[in-house]
C-alpha cells in the first residue's frame, strides 16, 4: 500500500469517527439550543409559534433583528426566578451530599466484599433503575401520604397518634432526589474504589496507620475523581429537576424546573421559558467546567 | 557466588547455642480454605541477619511474610519479634515494616510525602520528620527527588523510596517482598549489592521473599527453602548449595546430577552406594544419617565433574563412561551432555581455561567423567 493513500485513508476514516459525535452533538445539542436561545430574545405572542420573529426578512441581503434582553432583565426584577434559582441549588447541593454520605459507605462495602455477593449487591443497586423513573417517584406518594404505609406503620406501633404531613414538603423533595440519584453516585464512586490497589491499604497500615487514619489520608484522597464525577451526576440533573418536586412537593418547594414547566405550559410565555432556561443552562456550565478541569488534573497524575 | 560479608565468620549466631533468636516463627500453620499455605513451619532469625524465603510461586514464602507484617493471622503457631508474641498484633502496630514487590507508593503524594507517612502517624514532631526523611532520601539517593510524584520516576526510583519509607521508620525487621523483582537485570544486580551494603551499615534484621535462588545466593546470610507450604533446609548459601539435604532442594538450587543406588557402607571416609545403573559401587562423602542398606541418591553438581577424553589417564574413583551429545559454550565456560553407557543424559560443565582451539572435546567423543568423594552428596528423601 502507498503511504500517501493510506494516510488519506487514516485521515478520511478519523474524519468520519470524529463526525458522528460532532453531528449528533450538532444536531442534538447545539441546534435545539441555538433554537432556544432565539426564542429568549424573543417577545411572547397569540398565535403559532407563540412568539415574535426576531430576524425580519427586509429583502436581499437585508436583515433586522428586533431580539431584546427583557426577558432576561424580567428574570432579574422578579424575585420569584431569584428564589426559584437559589432554592434548587440549595436542594440540588443537600441531596448531593446527603447522597455522598450514603453512597460512599455502599461504594466502598461494595468494593471490599468478594465474588458473587458483590455483584448481587451491585444488581440491587442497578436493578431499580430498570423500573420507569416516574413509577418510582408514585410509589413514593403511596408511601409517604397520610393514609400511606409510612404513616399506617407509624400508627400501628403506637409512635404517632395522627398521621405525619410527609408528603407535598421539602422533605419529600430531598427524599426523593435522594432516592432516584443515589446509583448515579454510587456506581463512578465504586468504579474509582473498585480500582483502588490493595497494596495500597496495606502499605498504609504497614506504616503505622489505623485503619480510620488510612481512609483519611488514603482511600478517600485517591477516590476524589468519584466524589466529583459522582456529585455531578446528582447536582446537574437535580437542580433542573421537576418531576420529583412537582409530584412529591408542596406548594411552597420553588425549583427552577417546575417553574420553567409552569412558564411553558400554564403562561405559555415561551420568551421567558427560554430565557429561565438559558440562565439555567449558563448556572449549570460552571461546576461542569470546574468538574473537567478537575478531571485533567487527575488524568495528568496519572502514569 | 555471596557477596562478602566482612565479619560473615564471627557473624553466624545460628550456629551459637546459646544466642537468642530476635525473630522465632513458632509451628506456623496457614490455611486459606482447603489448602494448606504455610504447614508447620518454624524458624529462628538473629539481630542484623538477612535472611531469605526462597521457592517457587505459591510456596507459601510470601504468606509466611504477610503473618510476619501482620496481614495474615496463623491458623496455628507462634510469631514473637523482640521476645514479644506479635501473633495477633495488628500490622500498625508492629515494629515491622515491608517493601511491597509493586512497592505500593501513595501514588497521591510526593516522594517527601511518602515518606514521611510513617514518621506523621508517630506523632513526631515537624522538624524531626523533616529532618530523618532528608537523611533518609539522601542515604538512597533521592535528595533531589524529594518534590516528585512516583509515577514521575523510574522502577529504580521508586523501589528506593519504597525503601526509605520503610527505612525510615527504623523498623525492628525489615520485610522484603521480591523487592528486585519489576527491576532489569543489570540494575537488579546493581541494586543487590546495595541493599546488602545498606543493611549492612544501618544493621536492621531483613526478611526477603524471593524466587531467584541466585538472588537469594548473593544477598542472603541464610536462606530458607521452602516447597508447598513446607520448610525443607535452612542454611548458608554454601550449606544450601553444597549440602542439600533433599532432591528438591538439590534441584530448585543450581543444577544436579542423581544417581539411584543402595548404601552399603558409610563411613569416615565416605559412603559408598551400591549404583545397579553402573553395576559398581560409588562413593560420596559422609552422610551419618542413612542406615546401610537403604535406598539413596548421590547428588553430584555438573561443574564438580572431572570431564576427560576416554584414552586419558583417569586413576580417580567414581569413574563412568559416557558419549558427547552436546556442547553448550557460554563463553566462560561449557556445558556438556553426556549420555551415559544406561542411555541417561547428564550434565557436566568445564571452566574454559584455554582457548577454543586447544580443547579437545567434541561431539561424539567417548569421555569419561569422575569426581572426588567430597563432592557427591547421598540424599535420603
Amino acid at each position: 500500500m502507498k503511504p500517501g493513500k493510506a494516510s488519506l485513508q487514516g485521515r478520511l476514516g478519523r474524519v468520519v469517527v470524529l463526525a458522528v459525535p460532532y453531528l449528533w452533538m450538532g444536531v442534538f445539542f447545539l441546534l435545539p439550543f441555538l433554537i432556544l436561545l432565539r426564542i429568549s430574545f424573543s417577545e411572547t405572542r397569540i398565535g403559532i409559534p407563540p412568539y415574535t420573529e426576531i430576524f425580519n426578512w427586509l429583502g436581499g441581503l437585508a436583515f433586522e433583528i428586533t431580539g431584546s434582553f427583557s426577558n432576561y432583565a424580567f428574570l432579574f426584577t422578579d424575585s420569584l426566578y431569584l428564589a426559584a434559582y437559589t432554592n434548587s441549588v440549595k436542594v440540588a447541593a443537600i441531596s448531593t451530599v446527603v447522597c455522598l454520605l450514603i453512597g460512599y459507605p455502599m461504594a466502598l462495602g461494595i468494593s471490599r466484599v468478594k465474588g458473587n455477593l458483590r455483584t448481587v449487591l451491585l444488581m440491587l443497586v442497578i436493578v431499580p433503575l430498570w423500573t420507569s423513573f416516574l413509577i418510582r417517584v408514585y410509589a413514593w406518594i403511596g408511601l409517604l401520604k397520610p393514609e400511606g404505609l409510612i404513616n399506617a406503620m407509624l400508627i400501628w406501633i403506637g409512635v404517632i397518634e395522627q398521621p405525619l404531613a410527609l408528603l407535598h414538603s421539602s422533605f419529600a423533595v430531598y427524599l426523593g432526589i435522594t432516592y432516584s440519584y443515589l446509583p448515579f453516585m454510587v456506581l463512578p464512586l465504586y468504579a474509582t474504589l473498585e480500582k483502588q490497589d490493595h497494596a495500597i491499604l496495606e502499605a498504609a497500615a504497614d506504616l503505622g496507620a489505623r485503619p480510620i487514619v488510612t481512609f483519611f489520608t488514603v482511600t478517600l484522597p485517591l477516590s476524589l475523581p468519584g466524589i466529583i464525577a459522582g456529585s455531578m451526576l446528582v447536582f446537574i440533573p437535580a437542580i433542573g429537576e421537576f418531576v420529583i418536586p412537582d409530584l412529591l412537593g408542596g406548594s411552597s418547594t420553588l425549583m427552577i424546573g417546575k417553574v420553567l414547566w409552569n412558564e411553558f405550559f400554564q403562561n405559555r410565555d415561551w420568551p421567558l421559558a427560554a430565557a429561565v432556561a438559558i440562565l439555567m443552562l449558563l448556572m449549570l456550565i460552571v461546576p461542569l467546567v470546574l468538574w473537567q478541569r478537575q478531571q485533567q488534573i487527575f488524568e495528568d497524575n496519572e502514569p | 557466588m555471596t557477596v562478602s560479608r566482612s565479619n560473615a565468620q564471627a557473624n553466624e549466631p545460628w550456629t551459637d547455642p546459646e544466642a537468642a533468636p530476635f525473630i522465632r516463627l513458632e509451628n506456623i500453620t496457614k490455611t486459606f480454605g482447603e489448602d494448606v499455605a504455610v504447614n508447620n513451619v518454624s524458624i529462628n532469625i538473629y539481630k542484623k541477619e538477612l535472611f531469605s524465603l526462597l521457592g517457587s510461586s505459591g510456596c507459601g514464602k510470601t504468606t509466611l511474610l504477610r503473618m510476619i507484617a501482620g496481614f495474615e493471622v496463623p491458623n496455628a503457631g507462634r510469631i514473637l519479634i523482640d521476645g514479644i508474641d506479635m501473633t495477633h498484633v495488628p500490622p500498625y502496630e508492629r515494629p515491622v515494616n515491608m517493601v511491597f514487590q509493586s512497592y505500593a507508593l501513595f501514588p497521591h503524594m510526593t516522594v517527601e510525602q511518602n515518606v514521611a507517612f510513617g514518621l506523621k502517624r508517630e506523632g513526631l514532631p515537624r522538624a524531626e520528620i523533616r529532618d530523618r526523611v532528608r537523611a533518609m532520601l539522601d542515604m538512597v539517593e533521592l535528595g533531589t527527588f524529594a518534590g516528585r510524584k512516583p509515577h514521575q520516576m523510574s522502577g529504580g526510583q521508586r523501589q528506593r523510596v519504597a525503601l526509605a519509607r520503610a527505612l525510615v521508620k527504623l523498623p525492628k525487621v525489615l520485610l522484603l517482598d521480591e523487592p528486585l523483582a519489576a527491576l532489569d537485570k543489570k540494575l537488579r544486580e546493581k541494586t543487590q549489592f546495595e541493599l546488602v551494603n545498606l543493611q549492612e551499615k544501618i544493621g536492621i534484621t531483613f526478611i526477603m521473599v524471593t524466587h531467584d535462588q541466585e538472588e537469594a545466593m548473593t544477598m542472603s546470610g541464610r536462606i530458607g527453602v521452602m516447597n508447598a507450604g513446607s520448610m525443607l533446609q535452612i542454611g548458608t548459601p554454601s550449606e544450601i548449595y553444597e549440602y542439600p539435604t533433599s532432591r528438591f532442594v538439590a534441584d530448585f538450587i543450581g543444577d544436579a546430577n542423581f544417581f539411584e543406588g543402595v548404601l552399603q557402607q558409610d563411613t569416615e571416609q565416605g559412603a559408598i552406594i551400591h549404583c545397579p545403573e553402573f553395576g559398581h559401587t560409588i562413593v560420596a562423602s559422609r552422610n551419618g544419617l542413612a542406615a546401610e542398606g537403604a535406598a539413596v541418591g548421590v547428588m553430584v553438581r555438573p561443574e564438580k565433574m572431572r570431564i576427560v577424553a576416554d584414552d586419558a589417564v583417569n586413576d580417580g574413583t567414581n569413574l563412568i563412561r559416557g558419549v558427547i551429545t552436546d556442547i553448550g559454550y557460554l563463553g566462560d565456560m561449557s556445558i556438556f551432555h553426556v549420555r551415559l553407557e544406561s542411555g541417561r543424559i547428564i550434565k557436566t560443565s568445564q571452566l574454559n581455561f584455554q582457548h577454543t582451539q586447544e580443547r579437545k572435546l567434541t561431539w561424539d567423543d567417548e569421555v569419561t567423567l569422575s569426581w572426588h568423594p567430597d563432592n557427591a552428596v547421598v540424599l535420603v528423601q
